[in-house]
């Protein structure tokens, strides 16, 4: 099984990603939001990050999972193509995601694909079964 | 989806179910074909259901599925007791438009062409992952949040008249740098001066056709081959987080859960998520003068580089079509000042308006339709007509019809620019992937667009431009 898809939206990007657990779907997705953008396995893990990332909800957190990336790439131009230690743990009333990332600074030998992700969306976001879906605006 | 055929290209969805009013479709029978395989017209009828909605919820011949709003939407509120939807007005808070002028054709042009697409690729970086070559310092950015261009004419970027030519003279009133979020400003700061992607663009065009001359002399452009330059490119990350903070904000009130889709989140104009997202939204218009000036600026720079002189590069105007703003329009035979959001579509006001620069006053304001890559793009003049019809609006641009994804498949790149080089177009900016996903095949047809626009009379055809050189964002 693939770890993630691209779905026809006329003019968004529309990213399903699969896995055996929430965890891995979030990884798969944010894996699938580089590879829209940058040729993912040309990232190399140079620098590493840890991250932790709060939510209202599931939906919630996928979407500030992946809005933190943007975030990255936009201030620090930073690209992400591994994550590791990723636990999701649910207090009373928020969800919190831990965990470590590795990518690399975007420099000019690293391949783009011409789009950028201006945005994740709650439009069709799907946390439910076996996939999470995520449209972004790009 | 029920439509009624109003007239010739204009279509109306009656009023059923949650809708408050009618949509409105403003599209040729081929244009309408094309809707119907997306959710633009679901998409235009979920808007009507949004509470005090006035007249209609509007579709340009160009609109396309977007999320919660359709991309070419039109949706007014009354300015006190309305709403305000950061959905409605987009992710790129004031993405626009901008054309300059020049004295140089296309005939002087073909030898340092690429010398000159090389130096713009240089000073106006295109593409995910870059930095703009000009840094702000922290207090900076609060200036250009408040001030726009007018901040960049400060600093030696702008002349008076690129001001004057500017929608809301490049400065929007109503802007409150401390509503913007730390992490909108965050994205910003290394952003300003830097193109964007996806179907951002700085493009070498040549006068391919002028239809009205006496208007298009008074716009500056005077014969076919004329090089002008447009600019097509938005506030950047730091518009795109404002909008996702307030659509986040909204939706944490649990107010999103009762739509019709949580993407449609607004606030009452009044209330103070409303009033804060009004204030974080001019700011980002602010941001996206700047940047837009700062590109003119880099344009002009270029040319004195290459051409050896930028004297008759000169901006014809520069629009805005991510937006929502105050605007007074006759509603029922009153005037009434209206909260207008323009996602996607661009006013378009005929003579007389206050708002237009005194240049213009007489005959209407530049409208600036961008077509897709390697296509034409148009510049219209402003009616009356689209005051009554439209609440002074009309298109933006030519609209996708195919997903990225399927372009990619169905566009190789390598044939992409092929085909490009064939018509003579030379492109710098990204390659692979995303020259594919911006294939002219991607788009409806521009021209079918500005057609229907000029047979409403709702934008008139002054002139037509096709592109010499593309910097692709």
């Amino acid at each position: 099984m693939v770890d993630y898809e691209f779905l026809g939206h006329t003019s968004e990007a529309k990213l399903r990603a699969f896995g055996p657990t929430p965890e891995q779907r979030f990884v798969n997705a944010a894996r699938g939001m580089t590879d829209l953008m940058f040729e993912l396995d040309k990232v190399q893990p140079k620098i590493r990050k840890q991250i932790v990332i709060k939510g209202r909800d599931m939906r919630s957190l996928l979407h500030n999972w992946l809005e933190e990336f943007v975030l990255l790439l936009d201030a620090e131009l930073f690209v992400l193509c591994r994550i590791e230690k990723i636990k999701i743990t649910k207090t009373k009333e928020t969800f919190t995601l831990d965990a470590v990332v590795f990518g690399q600074k975007a420099d000019d030998a690293l391949p783009r694909r011409g789009a950028a992700v201006k945005a994740v969306t709650y439009d069709e976001l799907e946390v439910e079964g076996d996939h999470v879906q995520v449209v972004f605006d790009v | 989806m029920e439509l009624r055929k109003v007239d010739d290209c204009i279509w109306e969805i009656p009023q059923t179910g949650r809708m408050n009013v009618p949509g409105r479709i403003f599209a040729s029978e081929a244009l309408l074909e094309k809707m119907k395989e997306d959710r633009t017209l679901q998409q235009t009828a979920n808007v009507a259901t949004l509470p005090g909605i006035i007249g209609y919820s509007i579709a340009m011949p160009d609109a396309h599925q977007g999320y919660g709003f359709p991309v070419g939407g039109v949706a007014a509120f009354d300015a006190k007791e309305g709403l305000i939807s950061p959905g409605g007005v987009g992710f790129d808070i004031n993405c626009g438009v901008r054309l300059m002028r020049t004295d140089v054709t296309d005939k002087q042009l073909a030898q340092k062409r690429d010398a000159l697409l090389d130096a713009l690729v240089k000073s106006v970086p295109p593409g995910a992952g870059r930095e703009g070559l000009h840094r702000l310092k922290k207090d900076e950015l609060q200036e250009v949040l408040m001030h726009g261009a007018h901040w960049a004419k400060r600093n030696g970027f702008a002349t008076k008249d690129d001001l004057a030519r500017t929608e809301e003279d490049g400065r929007m009133e109503g802007a409150d740098p401390a509503k913007v979020s730390a992490r909108a400003i965050t994205r910003g700061v290394p952003q300003l001066g830097t193109l964007g992607s996806g179907n951002h663009f700085l493009e070498l065009q040549r006068v391919d056709r002028i239809v009205m001359p006496d208007v298009a002399e008074k716009f500056g452009i005077t014969k076919v081959g004329q090089v002008v330059v447009m600019v097509h490119c938005g506030s950047r990350g730091l518009g795109h987080q404002v909008c996702g903070d307030f659509i986040e904000r909204i939706e944490s009130t649990g107010a999103t859960k009762t739509l019709a889709d949580p993407e449609l989140a607004s606030a009452q104009l009044q209330s103070d998520i409303g009033q804060d997202y009004r204030a974080a939204m001019c700011s980002a218009i602010n941001f996206a003068f700047a940047n837009r000036q700062l590109i003119a600026h880099a344009i002009r720079q270029s040319f004195e580089k290459v051409m050896g002189s930028a004297e008759g590069v000169e901006q014809v105007y520069d629009v805005c079509h991510n937006i929502a703003k105050f605007e007074k329009h006759v509603i029922d035979g009153k005037k009434r000042e209206v909260c207008v959001h323009r996602k996607g579509a661009t006013r378009a006001f005929g003579p007389g308006r206050p708002e237009i620069p005194d240049v213009y006053r007489k005959i209407g304001q530049p409208v600036l339709i961008p077509g897709s890559m390697g296509t034409a793009s148009y510049l219209l003049l402003g009616t009356s007509k689209s005051e009554e019809m439209s609440f002074g609006s009309t298109a933006h641009g030519a609209g996708r019809i195919m997903s990225r994804h399927t372009a990619i498949k169905q566009f190789p790149a390598d044939k992409v620019k092929a085909e490009l080089r064939r018509k003579g177009i030379e492109v710098r900016g990204s390659s692979g992937k995303g020259l594919a996903e911006e294939a002219p095949g991607a788009y409806k047809d521009v021209d079918e667009v500005v057609r229907v626009s000029d047979t409403l009379g709702i934008g008139k055809i002054v002139a037509r431009f096709t592109p010499l050189g593309v910097v692709k964002g």
